[in-house]
């Protein structure tokens, strides 16, 4: 296991935004079939990251790599030279992407949603992705809505279509961002279901989210994250039960006291 | 094919007469289109009658083409006895065209200061006419000032069709030295520069003055 | 007076009217085109592109459409042999379109909330398919009621096309009271000609905005 290439590799990842800086040297790795989530708070670069490793945005120093293959910038990066945008979308095609607000296209059908990209970015045909997508679409829940355009749904039916989408690209690792704060708390439930469902299934997943009670669940490690750097992780339960450093320990009361969220 | 400036600064006085005209016309018109779209925005908002002859002027005068309606002016009034002045006829048109966007613009403002505040003016007492006056029009004015200014921006583009009853404009200032010369690039990139001179000027001010009302807010 | 005494000039009127169809559509169908090639090209080119567009928009914008037709009528003889008043005018009023529709459309893919761009990337999409398939089909839909309501200008600003000798229904119109002394027939037909040209098109417009319609 030690020797296996991770399937996230993330060292010394630096982000600024102006003299604003948000990464401050990140590392840690995700490996094959492992549920990472992220946590912290607002500020301390969470979502960044995750936009990081799928290139939507670009990091100022240090590698992320997936399966080895070094995202964004050409390899070696020592020259700091940008990859062409063909193959920054190649790449994005490894990961998939759900996002706070959905973001579903609002002028096509959920079907469409989902073949949307397997049909015009993987050139599969149109049967063939359809046939999948009512499968993802199935397993969600959602078959029955295929036809409806997205505002016809609710935000946790959106949000499982969009789950949906992503999946439909067949992603090596899934980057969920958020993917519940916008959800009625009636709602979250049943996205986070959906996510369960994934992670048993083996997939990875990087996750950001406030949920603490799924991210015992669902984590096998949790990762905290303070000023841009990581500051402590290891196992889910292991960190929410005994948390090592002062500053995780103040998070976590926070977050128990109702002070955050 | 050398660039005759000379050309240019020799006639530059039947240029500047010509942007001195057109800057009257503008503002004359835009002083007869505002109390004429403020009055039919206030008639509009109460339904009834008056409101339904306000929708036809203002639907009838934006979907005809301004110089259809200038040639209306010029030609008609001499025949049911008003006398056929071409700049009267001209200031008379731009008003009665630009009034009737002028009413959309303002009936929109004045909608737009939230019925919300008149309910609080009705609440503390006041009648329709006094809340309008004290609290709805000076929120509105805010508002509109900016449309205003970009109507005036339209109203000078706008004022060019006078050239077409002969008027001596800045546009047929142009027309006119471009027929006698054949300077004709350095006559368009004059009077393009001057248009976009009023314009640009115009746009400027209209940023001070709205910048300046936000001050004393 | 008896009866409508402008009618007996309706076949000419309704022949010059025709005329102003054909430019209408015309220049609508190339300013639009041409527009949109622009405002897609300056987003493509970055910056530099938008201070370009944002400069033409700008200099067409700020000038009157009069002056550029007379422009046009007499700059362009110097530079082509056999210019016609067509031509002239059909392109003055293209370019003078093109810079309202670029505006409009550029506003229109601005508009687009940054998550969907977001989205279409994330899914892979490389910048030109995303442009295809999600920011134009959405920019369409909102830039339908300015795009409609440019064409109800350009309808009347064909009207300008008579001051250089081209022959559509204002022109017909100047021609007829230079023999008959009858302007408010003639004006008032005329204007209603306009009038049913610019209504027909907006209600067309309100048809095409519901089509797209979806709640957001």
């Amino acid at each position: 296991m030690s020797t296996e290439v991770p399937r996230v590799s993330i060292r010394g990842v630096v982000k600024r935004f102006g003299t604003l800086t948000v990464l401050d040297g990140l590392s840690f790795d995700v490996h094959r079939g492992e549920v990472v989530v992220l946590i912290g708070a607002s500020g301390s670069g969470k979502t960044t990251l995750l936009r990081c490793i799928n290139f939507l945005e670009r990091y100022d120093d240090g590698e992320i790599r997936i399966d080895g293959e070094l995202i964004g910038y050409q390899d070696p990066p020592a020259a700091g030279r940008l990859r062409t945008e063909r193959e920054i979308a190649r790449q994005r095609t490894r990961t998939g992407m759900v996002f706070q607000s959905y973001n579903l296209f609002p002028h096509l059908s959920v079907l469409q949603n989902v073949i949307e990209a397997p049909v015009h970015v993987l050139r599969q045909p149109h049967a063939e992705a359809e046939a999948l997508a009512m499968q993802l679409l199935r397993r969600v829940g959602l078959e029955d809505k295929a036809r409806e355009r997205p505002a016809r749904l609710s935000g946790g039916q959106q949000q499982r279509v969009a789950i949906a989408r992503a999946l439909a690209m067949r992603p090596e690792v899934l980057l969920l961002d958020e993917v519940t704060s916008a959800l009625d708390p009636e709602l979250v439930g049943e996205v986070l279901q959906a996510i369960k469902g994934l992670a048993e299934d083996g997939m990875t997943m990087v996750i950001v989210t406030h949920e603490m009670q799924f991210a015992r669940e669902v984590a096998h490690r949790i990762v905290f994250l303070d000023g841009g750097r990581v500051v402590e992780e290891g196992p889910a339960k292991q960190l929410l039960n005994d948390p090592q450093t002062p500053r995780l320990q103040a998070f976590l009361r926070r977050f128990r006291e109702g002070y955050l969220l | 094919m050398g660039f005759d400036i000379q050309y240019i600064l020799r006639n530059l006085p039947l240029l500047l007469e010509g942007l001195r005209l057109t800057l009257i016309v503008s503002a004359l018109g835009l002083l007869l289109a505002a109390p004429i779209g403020l009055a039919a925005a206030l008639m509009r908002l109460r339904r009834g009658a008056a409101g339904r002859v306000v929708a036809a002027y203002v639907e009838a005068f934006r979907n005809t083409p301004l110089l259809i309606q200038l040639y209306v002016v010029y030609f008609g009034l001499p025949l049911i006895g008003l006398a056929g002045d071409p700049t009267v006829s001209g200031i008379v048109s731009l008003g009665l065209y630009h009034g009737a966007f002028l009413t959309e613009v303002f009936r929109a403002g004045l909608q737009a200061v939230s019925a919300r505040q008149l309910e609080a003016a009705s609440a503390l007492g006041m009648r329709h006419r006094l809340a309008m006056r004290r609290i709805i029009l000076p929120q509105a004015l805010r508002l509109m000032l900016p449309a205003l200014g970009n109507e005036f921006v339209l109203l000078v583009k706008n004022s060019s069709l006078l050239s077409t009853i002969a008027i001596v404009d800045l546009t047929m200032a142009g027309k006119l030295m471009a027929e006698q010369s054949g300077a004709v690039y350095e006559v368009f990139f004059a009077i393009g520069l001057m248009y976009l001179t009023v314009t640009t000027t115009a746009a400027l001010l209209l940023r001070r003055a709205e910048w300046r009302l936000q001050i004393a807010e | 007076m008896s009866g409508l005494p402008g009618l007996r000039y309706l076949p000419i009127l309704l022949q010059a009217a025709v005329v102003t169809v054909e430019l209408s559509v015309v220049v609508v169908v190339l300013g639009t085109a041409l527009g949109t090639v622009l405002a897609v090209l300056a987003r493509l080119l970055g910056r530099p592109g938008g201070m370009v567009l944002a400069v033409y928009v700008y200099v067409l914008r700020g000038v009157p459409l009069l002056v550029l037709v007379f422009g046009a009528y007499f700059c362009l003889p110097l530079l082509v042999a056999d210019v016609s008043k067509t031509t002239a005018v059909v392109l003055a009023m293209t370019l003078y379109m093109a810079a309202f529709v670029a505006e409009i459309t550029r506003g229109a893919m601005a508009g687009i909330p940054r998550g969907l761009t977001d989205a279409a990337r994330s899914l892979g999409m490389p910048p030109m398919l995303a442009l295809r398939r999600v920011v134009l089909p959405l920019a369409a839909r909102s830039a339908v009621p300015p795009l409609v309501n440019r064409t109800v200008m350009t309808i009347k600003g064909t009207s300008l096309a008579s001051v250089i000798g081209l022959w559509e229904l204002s022109l017909a119109g100047r021609e007829i009271i230079q023999r008959d002394l009858v302007p408010f027939q003639v004006f008032g037909l005329i204007a209603l000609i306009y009038f049913l040209l610019c209504v027909s098109v907006a209600r067309l417009g309100a048809r095409l905005e519901r089509r797209f319609a979806y709640e957001h």
